[in-house]
């Protein structure tokens, strides 16, 4: 395998984020997880990461405007939108701004995984 | 839902076609909401398997949709049976709020009992019994490890402790993190002395006293009472915070209660909590009081050096008589590094020099006591003892899936006793080793990968042990990978001893697969062919998170699964998903035959659904009265190259468009099911026209049966199927046996289903009851569920793909066929086999004994 890929992880359900961490690091990537997306944001801004994980719909900030300004600042990264059922015609419309790809709640660990090495390069 | 005014009112039809039309209609929707709501729930135990992210919102949306559900299935039950079962909905909205309670309060103390024996607790009562005792529990329940069985005092109890003392407005303000330091302090303090000073109420006091009493403590009848706080030891670990009073006599058992409980609110745990930022939680706590043990050697085992990083060795601390020594660290004790695998080398070893130990004082306490001169400078743990130890502290690390911090004593007898397990605190940089441990695993072959489905998540290895047979249940070596055909109730008491279990055929959502959950034992099921693959004697290691089997046993990746802080198990979703999963779906009505088999009984939405669907099939079941079939003349009859006269009831289509005739033929059915069960039914040489050869006593028989006689003239006229595409309803009165099939056929499995009904006879009781037992053979060899009652037959199966559903209506056809005269020939019990397993072998067509022919 090629150098590290970097993957940061957004989520305000911590719950997402811990069990995204343990298994995306299984493939050998490096992660960076937040449940504060302003916090996640101004992270981006120190370091691009290769894929984006965000939620659609967050307290803080919305997952479509955390899109649009890692897109301006890296439009080469991929970014997976999750969503809940309820969602997914947004999710949809996220797709059009740039978004990779999206994969709505409950799914299963390894689809994400899949998802997330497809968009690297690295199809399992 | 249907509306029963627009049945009525929209078609121009005779009134009494149109209510049955009505009834079945009804009936079929029940089974639809029936079975949606069982795969809701099973829906639930999939997301528990550990292989889906879920959130609350998913929990919050599936519980709306199964109270959606349950509602309309007794809105339906009620059409069926007339406002007969109003109660039930009384039933459902007691279970909904009890279901919301749960679901919307962050945190609740449930209720309960005041007290609990140890034997009766899992980790599932974690709210009730704290973590400490809940997990002492589960040592002994789930992996029948020896601990020291007393009893506690729950968390309901601490609550009824603190209101009828009326201490709630000094404890609320604490917890919430009011005050400053000092202010805190002060409050803390007054608290304490309040709790002291408080009256345990009567009745707890009372259930108190019985446990005492009751306990099997005869050798000193003092006690250690322990706390076993909410919270404590999980996440967040409040270690040595809480207090724990020794040598307990009975007598002063309430103020060691009192004491305990205050220490849950000392001015260091208070300043703990605050820091952790976890003020919002309630704070409760449960009390242990186990029989008190004057061990020979106490220690604490660590199954993993917590400064090595490789997870390869345990460390073990031991001392002569009570732990204290080694839990405090304030003199030398020994100390071992040893191997984690089998023969358990010792790594390194430091035996310290014991001069005191502690041990029970005359009166109540411990002291300290001169260790003899000879016992000094050796070592306090002999080899054997060692290595059970080690191995039962694997067990309990694997099914944690953490590692694990275990305080332990021998007694006199030599015996290992547990008094308490945790989750080791590991210093960060451990994580950093999980890629290359998970690595490793890829020098090792694999053998299954991708088949089948995650039924229980985690990762387990040993050697393989194919059970066939239930006999093959009691050789089961405990550690071994368990694999099977078929998943299946029965093997469900072997689980626990497995290390992983791999099958053939199964759901993830069957019975089976929630006992792998409940033991937390990592299983695949639905692989099709583990059973040709993962021989007896073949050591492997199954990563239930990956979905492989691995060839050999792979250390590392059994590791790499325990540095995960939290176990997902341990998390507050799933915690929360267990907990409402198993409040709708207990299952308290489970005998139908039962005098409690009412809606006074149905606690949980699953008794609901059970009750409502028993009530619904037997209704169905009690076939059609005559007076319903009063406009039979009117309706489409079928035309078939046997003397059946069977008429047609279309639900819906069931009979292709545009038919008008009042008599079709086979050509113009499109109810798939009946099309089946028809063609099978009339290929030649199933349906037996030649006259039986009756012997005398059967031939008899049939005329001397007064019953038989008097219900001739209702059964000829029964034959009637009721059907839409999918779904028949087929009553069949054959000569003076009566067959009834219910049955749904969809390409969704979980649709799909059959109820066989065979009643009755000619012949004299005896052949009767053979005919149901050659039935019975044949129907469990196909994989039905029998039962056996008499001369009535009940078989069932459900949930099975399309093309097997097909074989089974195939085959209820040519059993219908086959036994329309089988009671004849079935002259003694022998005869059941011969003529069982010739249907069984194909050669139903020679309906006769071999001499016979």
């Amino acid at each position: 395998m090629n150098k590290t890929s970097s993957v940061m992880i957004i989520d305000d359900e911590p719950i997402v984020c811990k069990r995204l961490r343990s298994t995306l690091e299984k493939a050998n990537l490096e992660i960076e997880t937040f449940t504060d997306p302003n916090e996640a944001v101004k992270r981006f801004s120190e370091k691009l990461f290769n894929v984006l994980i965000t939620d659609l719909k967050m307290k803080e900030m919305d997952g479509i405007d955390v899109l649009k300004l890692v897109k301006k600042v890296s439009p080469e990264t991929k970014v997976i939108i999750i969503t809940g059922v309820a969602t997914v015609e947004k999710a949809k419309e996220a797709l059009k701004l740039g978004a990779y790809d999206f994969i709505a709640k409950p799914f299963k660990l390894s689809q994400l995984r899949n998802l997330v090495m497809k968009g690297i390069g690295l199809s399992e | 839902m249907i509306n029963p005014l627009k049945i009525f009112w929209g078609r121009n039809k005779n009134e009494d076609e149109l209510s049955l039309q009505f009834l079945f209609r009804t009936f079929r929707e029940l089974l639809i909401y029936n079975n949606k709501a069982l795969d809701l729930m099973a829906d639930m135990g999939e997301k528990l398997s550990g292989d889906y992210l879920f959130d609350k919102q998913y929990i919050e949306s599936i519980i709306n949709q199964l109270e959606d559900v349950v509602y309309k299935i007794i809105y339906d039950l009620n059409l069926i049976t007339p406002k007969k079962h109003l109660h039930l909905f009384d039933v459902f909205e007691k279970a909904k709020i009890d279901i919301r309670g749960e679901l919307n309060s962050q945190f609740t103390l449930p209720k309960g009992e005041y007290v609990y024996s140890i034997s009766d607790l899992t980790k599932e009562m974690t709210d009730l019994a704290g973590e400490k005792m809940a997990t002492l529990g589960e040592l002994a329940n789930r992996l029948d490890l020896n601990v020291s069985k007393g009893f506690i005092i729950s968390t309901y109890s601490f609550k009824q402790f603190i209101e009828y003392n009326r201490l709630e407005e000094l404890v609320a303000p604490l917890c919430e993190g009011k005050f400053n330091q000092e202010v805190m302090e002060k409050k803390a303090k007054e608290l304490k002395i309040k709790i002291m000073q408080a009256k345990i109420p009567p009745e707890i006091r009372k259930s108190i006293h019985k446990k005492l009493s009751s306990c099997k403590n005869k050798s000193s009848n003092r006690w250690a009472v322990r706390s076993s706080a909410v919270g404590e030891d999980s996440q967040i670990s409040y270690a040595g915070q809480y207090i724990t009073v020794l040598n307990v006599p009975s007598s002063q058992i309430e103020s060691a209660y009192k004491e305990v409980v205050a220490s849950l609110f000392s001015p260091q745990v208070i300043t703990y909590r605050n820091e952790m930022g976890i003020k919002q939680q309630e704070m409760a706590m449960a009390v242990g009081c186990l029989p008190m043990l004057s061990p020979v050697v106490s220690g604490v085992i660590y199954t993993a050096d917590p400064n090595g990083l490789e997870g390869e060795e345990v460390i073990i601390s031991a001392c002569w008589g009570l732990g204290k020594i080694v839990v405090d660290g304030e003199m030398e004790v020994d100390q071992y590094k040893v191997s984690k695998t089998s023969p358990y080398t010792v790594l390194w070893q430091h035996i310290g020099r014991k001069t005191k130990q502690y041990a029970l004082a005359k009166d109540s306490g411990i002291k300290l006591v001169p260790v003899p001169d000879q016992k000094q400078r050796i070592s306090c743990l002999d080899e054997s003892r060692m290595h059970e130890l080690i191995e039962g502290a694997i067990r309990i690390e694997q099914y944690m899936k953490s590692f694990q911090d275990i305080e332990w004593s021998i007694d006199k007898n030599g015996h290992i006793v547990y008094l308490q397990a945790r989750s080791l605190q590991l210093s960060e940089k451990n994580e950093l080793d999980k890629n290359r441990l998970v690595t490793a695993a890829k020098n090792y072959p694999v053998i299954l990968k991708d088949k089948g489905v995650v039924a229980s998540r985690g990762i387990g290895a040993g050697t393989v042990f194919q059970v066939r047979t239930e006999e093959d249940t009691q050789y089961f070596p405990r550690g071994a990978v368990l694999v099977l055909k078929h998943t299946s109730p029965r093997m469900s008491k072997i689980v626990p001893l497995a290390s992983a279990v791999v099958t053939d055929i199964g759901a993830v959502t069957g019975h089976m697969a929630t006992i792998c959950r409940e033991f937390r034992v990592p299983t695949i099921v639905d692989t099709s062919h583990a059973t040709q693959i993962l021989k007896t004697g073949m050591e492997v290691t199954v990563d239930a998170e990956e979905n492989i089997v691995y060839q050999g046993i792979i250390k590392e990746l059994l590791t790499a699964q325990l540095i995960e802080k939290i176990p997902y198990e341990e998390t507050y979703e799933f915690k929360l998903l267990r907990r409402l999963l198993k409040k709708v779906s207990t299952l308290h009505l489970t005998d139908p035959q039962s005098n409690e088999f009412d809606p006074a009984h149905c606690r949980t939405f699953h008794d609901i659904i059970r009750f409502a669907h028993e009530m619904a099939v037997r209704k169905i079941a009690q076939g059609i009265q005559p007076r319903q079939l009063s406009f039979i003349h009117s309706l489409t009859k079928l035309k078939l190259n046997i003397p059946l006269n069977l008429t047609v009831i279309d639900t819906g289509g069931g009979i292709k468009k545009g038919i008008s005739s009042n008599e079709i033929s086979l050509k113009e059915l499109s109810c798939e099911p009946l099309l089946i069960l028809l063609k099978a039914l009339t290929a030649p040489g199933v349906w037996q026209y030649q006259p039986v050869n009756l012997d005398f006593k059967g031939f008899m028989s049939s005329f001397t049966s007064n019953r038989s006689s008097q219900s001739l003239p209702d059964r000829i006229n029964i034959n009637l199927a009721i059907i839409s595409k999918e779904y028949i309803n087929l009553n069949l009165g054959l000569g003076y046996h009566f067959n009834m099939v219910d049955g749904n056929m969809s390409d969704d499995r979980n649709n799909n289903y059959i109820y066989f009904r065979f009643f009755g006879g000619v012949t004299e009781i005896s052949r009767r009851t053979r005919r149901v037992k050659v039935l019975a053979r044949i129907l469990e060899k196909n994989d039905f569920s029998v039962e056996l009652k008499g001369e009535l037959i009940i078989a069932r199966i459900k949930k099975i793909d399309r093309p097997q559903m097909e074989d089974k209506f195939r085959l209820i056809g040519r059993l219908i066929g086959y036994t329309r005269q089988l009671d004849v020939q079935l002259r003694n019990e022998n005869d059941i086999d011969l003529f069982a397993n010739q249907f069984l072998n194909g050669e139903e067509s020679i309906l006769v004994k071999p001499e016979d022919r």
